[in-house]
């Protein structure tokens, strides 16, 4: 590490510094404030400090345990699924191969597609009653009566993690690819000179090395996935009887149905403070700090 | 290599920023231009919330003739998918940014009139020329009714009517030597009839989301003789004869007589399931008569009059499809009234009806060749019909909002899922809007409650 | 390694990628036949997989009813825009991160993590208050600037990591060569660094390339729109045009489709040029 004293770093960060603080913190600082004040669009000349009030009409609210519960299950599940999948895509690319560029290009292509085309793709094509997933399904003799995919609502939140997994491998498996390309080959070939077996391999050698970028993009995906309501919204719109309403897009039609920022702001605030409380969760369990990462 | 370096990345720096600029600068330009000292020229904004090539071209065709019969002022269209339309103009509203002229929703008038969004034009409405050429439904209940009773003034000019009426499967029918349901009952055992799960035909579109509770309610206010609210402001929903309405209908989706999917409908897919082949009878209004039209051939569906009760009276919903508002923080009234009177005039108002399937607002345009040719005369004639009556509305209250969005029919979805009774549902929807309703009632006892309406065209 | 895993490794390969490859491209090529059905085909119960009546009437309307030209070049712009300025920042940034102890380093990582819990939501009105005090509404430059508020914390993240791979002792070695610091950047960091720095620019591209709500809220004439919103146009409150709306989404895979490919080339190479010598 160098200059412990020199200005340079902080001139090197200043432009994006800069940028963060007028855009996001001030208009944070006035979230904060909303949220302990009635403060309804709809009654512009209502609006004072009524301390918890707004936070206790959240709590309260029946669907909330359920809510919390979904949220839950949605980023375990969905975070995982990508991981897990977009892991094995980039192994599979690590080595080329004749036309790897135009299947690379092809490959990465759903995460360059806006999320409400495929929210609606996917809505349409696992209808009950027209949609083609079923249609193949039944024809094909795998099952024998249809799949409510959304209308079920054991299932409607598993399809849109479905959805949404299928979604962001490529984001996933693009940063890991880029990641294991800077590991050395010669520690391949050194490892295989001492008969190392592919699971020591892949565990010793690429695991490892790129440790710090997995901790990262997981730790920064999850909080992504954490707050996306677009899929959700477009395919169910929470339901069915809000079986698949998570927290980010409970928030969301709570802020824009009932134009009552108090509320919204409230539910805003507790949202952050469960990200902040699992990024300290996840930073102490992956030992971020020791990792050398401050 | 790190001179190319620098050198690359500036140019594609300063390239992206110069293309961005200008593209800025055209706009100011233009404003620039226009704001030469001969004449005051204006420029007003426009903003469509619904838009689709056809109104995207009406509304251009509009604003050419209208901007070639008022040089000095110019007018910008804006658009804004629907879907977020109302967030959006929220979002405008609370950065005073709103558009001078915007096409209003009425369900936003409840948000929107209390927030302060609008200017009231009920001076420009109450001088305005062609006000006598209204039908009487638009002047009375439209604009009176709804607006001058309720808020004092008034604060949008409606673009057309649409009404409620049932689009049917006319094949199915006649294969089935059914009649044409003309009332409740027999719309009932039409859908049952109908139905045959193992051709994918079911009888009943559907609608179990977003606003799905409006189809059930309709139904509801049926045999409450259109009625909404007791004259305390008690719901409706609490009486007894609404809670067997309440089931009566949702055991359409519970029987089977809707796809099991539906319970996740919404307007869309009500009218995909129609349009599909999927269902044989849907419940909706005057604007997607274009939608079937392109997607199915003629000879296979029909309108037919909204069924009527067992009192033989029918209570049916209709209002004006979209309208128009000039905006509080717009810094050219005038001129936007000014473009609201020209869309507003017999001819042009004919001319977009027409185009998208609704129903005039003058009394010219219902009486029109062109408005009453297929399936449109069967809405117009429901109007017209003296056993037609205007059921009333939910209110007025700003939680509104919320009650359409989140509550009523998630409540609805877990009845129909058996994870809750049907009395309880209609005990949680009813209490809601009870307190809504009372709590309205104590703060605003010069609005009238919410009630029946006799609708005339002429 | 037991000769059988040795040969089992190909195929397996082999049959992740098909796997893969088929997972994707089945959206895809629903996507694609529903563009080129005409209307009445498009939504029945008697599903078409390949369409009987092939039409282009779709992308005929898509180019000459929709103003999609229009859409086209301001989604190129705003998203190499905020491409280029975030990678810019972020290779600044990230090397001040990666290479630099100072007091404030702790909280600024903290800071930039807790920007990412921000809900867009809550912030949406005050920054559009702020922005039209300054003229940013619906303006390309005002997309760029949220797109790259939106996208630099987890860039300058991630650069930072690229970074941290790179010894520091080849810096070293440049300067005692008589390099100066910022040419020692330049020449011999930077090159190593392609592959990150062009992941980075694909990161803050797509970000910009397929972000829908933001463009509705900030941006309303049609002149300055972009494509995820020129596509959402189709969706109306009880009808999907899918036809025109699948042709346009086909359509905007193409920059996408030739962007991934020549990029692949620079992740690629520049590694495996053992720049990193033990």
């Amino acid at each position: 590490m160098k200059r412990l004293n020199s200005k340079e770093p902080y001139l090197m960060l200043a432009p994006s510094f800069l940028l963060l603080m007028i855009f996001l913190l001030y208009p944070l600082l006035s979230s904060f404030l909303y949220a302990f004040q009635s403060y309804k669009l709809t009654a512009p000349n209502d609006i004072g400090f009524n301390g918890l009030d707004n936070f206790k009409a959240v709590f309260s609210d029946a669907n909330f345990g359920m809510i919390l519960r979904n949220s839950f299950i949605w980023v375990v599940v969905t975070v995982g699924g990508q991981f897990v999948l977009g892991f094995i895509l980039a192994l599979a690319l690590r080595k080329p191969f004749p036309g790897r560029n135009l299947y690379q290009a092809i490959v990465f292509l759903p995460w360059a597609v806006s999320s409400f085309v495929v929210g609606l793709t996917f809505r349409w094509l696992l209808n009950a009653e027209y949609g083609p997933v079923n249609d193949l399904l039944l024809k094909w003799g795998i099952i024998d009566d249809k799949i409510y995919f959304l209308s079920d609502p054991q299932l409607a939140l598993f399809t849109v993690i479905l959805t949404m997994t299928w979604y962001g491998i490529p984001f996933f498996a693009i940063m890991l690819l880029a990641a294991m390309q800077s590991i050395p080959e010669d520690l391949y070939e050194a490892a295989d000179i001492d008969g190392a077996g592919i699971w020591s391999k892949f565990w010793h050698i690429t695991f490892s090395y790129i440790k710090q970028t997995i901790i990262l993009t997981l730790l920064l995906r999850t909080i992504w996935v954490f707050a996306s309501a677009d899929l959700i919204y477009i395919m169910t719109a929470g339901g069915p009887a809000n079986s698949s309403n998570i927290l980010s897009s409970y928030m969301f039609m709570k802020a824009y149905a009932t134009l009552d920022y108090g509320q919204a702001s409230a539910i805003g605030l507790f949202f952050m403070a469960l990200l902040i409380l699992f990024c300290y969760l996840f930073m102490k369990v992956t030992k971020f700090e020791k990792a050398g990462n401050f | 290599m790190s001179k190319k370096w620098a050198i690359g990345l500036l140019a594609g720096l300063m390239l992206v920023s110069s293309a961005c600029s200008s593209s800025n600068s055209e706009g100011t330009n233009k404003e620039n231009a226009s704001g030469s000292p001969e004449g005051k020229k204006e420029e007003i904004s426009f903003v469509d919330v619904s838009p689709s090539p056809e109104r995207t071209k009406y509304f251009n065709e509009v604003i050419a003739a209208f901007e070639q019969a008022n040089p000095n002022i110019k007018v910008k269209l804006e658009t804004v998918p629907w879907d977020q339309a109302f967030n959006k103009l929220a979002m405008q509203g609370a950065s005073k940014t709103m558009p001078d002229v915007v096409n209003m929703y009425p369900a936003w008038l409840n948000t929107f009139v209390p927030a302060g969004y609008l200017e009231p034009i009920t001076s420009n409405y109450d001088a305005w020329s062609n006000k006598d050429k209204l039908t009487s439904f638009v002047s009375g209940i439209t604009m009176e009714e709804q607006q001058r009773k309720v808020y004092n003034d008034i604060y949008y000019m409606p673009d057309a009517l649409m009404s409620a009426a049932l689009f049917v499967r006319k094949d199915w029918f006649e294969e089935a030597n059914l009649p044409l349901p003309t009332t409740w009952d027999e719309l009932f055992a039409s859908a049952e009839k109908l139905t045959d799960s193992s051709k994918n035909r079911y009888g009943w579109a559907y609608r179990g989301a977003r606003a799905g509770f409006d189809q059930i309610f309709a139904y509801i206010t049926a045999v409450t003789g259109g009625e909404t609210y007791e004259k305390d402001g008690t719901s409706v929903l609490h009486r007894p004869e609404a809670l067997e309405a309440f089931v009566r209908f949702t055991d359409m989706y519970k029987k089977g007589y809707a796809p099991k999917d539906s319970i996740n409908w919404g307007y869309q897919e009500m009218v995909q399931g129609f349009t599909s082949g999927v269902s044989g009878i849907l419940n909706q209004t005057t604007e997607v008569i274009a939608t079937a039209k392109a997607s199915m051939p003629d000879e296979s569906w029909t309108v037919i009059p909204y069924p009527k009760g067992d009192d033989g009276k029918r209570y049916i919903g209709a209002s004006a499809t979209w309208g128009y508002s000039v905006s509080a923080d717009s810094k050219h009234k005038e001129a936007a009234w000014k473009f609201i009177e020209f869309l507003s005039t017999p001819d042009n108002n004919l001319k977009y009806s027409n185009t998208l399937t609704m129903i005039p607002i003058f009394k010219s345009g219902a009486e029109d060749a062109t408005t009453k040719e297929g399936p449109m005369q069967g809405f117009i004639d429901t109007l017209d019909d003296p056993d037609s009556y205007l059921v009333a509305d939910l209110g007025n209250f700003p939680e509104l909002g919320e009650f359409r969005e989140s509550i009523m029919d998630a409540e609805v979805q877990k009845y129909l899922l058996n994870n809750q009774s049907a009395e309880e549902t209609l005990k949680k929807l009813g209490d809601f809007l009870t307190n809504a309703q009372q709590k309205y009632m104590k703060e605003h006892p010069e609005v009238p409650l919410p009630r029946v309406i006799k609708p005339d065209m002429k | 390694m037991t000769r059988n895993q040795r040969a089992a490794l190909p195929i397996l390969r082999i049959v992740i990628l098909v796997f893969y490859l088929l997972m994707v491209l089945l959206p895809f090529y629903w996507l694609f036949i529903t563009s080129v059905k005409p209307r009445m085909d498009i939504l029945t119960t008697d599903i078409q997989y390949w369409p009987k009546h092939f039409t282009l009437d779709n992308y005929r309307v898509l180019w000459s009813a929709s103003n999609f030209d229009v859409f086209l070049k301001n989604s190129v712009l705003v998203s190499i825009g905020t491409g280029l300025f975030t990678t810019c920042f972020a290779i600044l940034g990230g090397y001040a991160l990666a290479r630099y102890k100072f007091k404030a380093k702790t909280a600024a990582v903290y800071g930039l993590l807790l920007t990412q819990m921000i809900p867009g939501v809550l912030v949406m009105i005050p920054t559009a208050i702020l922005f039209s005090k300054v003229g940013l509404m619906n303006s390309l430059s005002g997309l760029i600037i949220i797109y790259i508020v939106g996208n630099i914390p987890f860039c300058l993240i991630l650069m930072r990591s690229f970074f941290d791979r790179i010894p520091v002792d080849l810096e070293e070695a440049a300067l005692i060569d008589g390099c100066s610091k910022l040419g020692a950047l330049f020449r011999i960091v930077l090159p190593i660094m392609l592959p990150g720095i062009v992941a980075t620019f694909v990161f803050a591209f797509i970000g910009a390339w397929n972000e829908l709500l933001c463009a509705i809220m900030f941006i309303s004439s049609d002149e300055f729109k972009t494509i995820p919103v020129g596509l959402s146009m189709f969706v109306q409150s009880y009808d999907i045009n899918w036809g025109v709306m699948t042709a346009g989404a086909v359509m905007a895979l193409i920059p996408s489709l030739v962007m991934f490919a020549i990029v692949q080339r620079f992740v690629v190479e520049g590694l495996t040029d053992g720049a990193v010598k033990g």
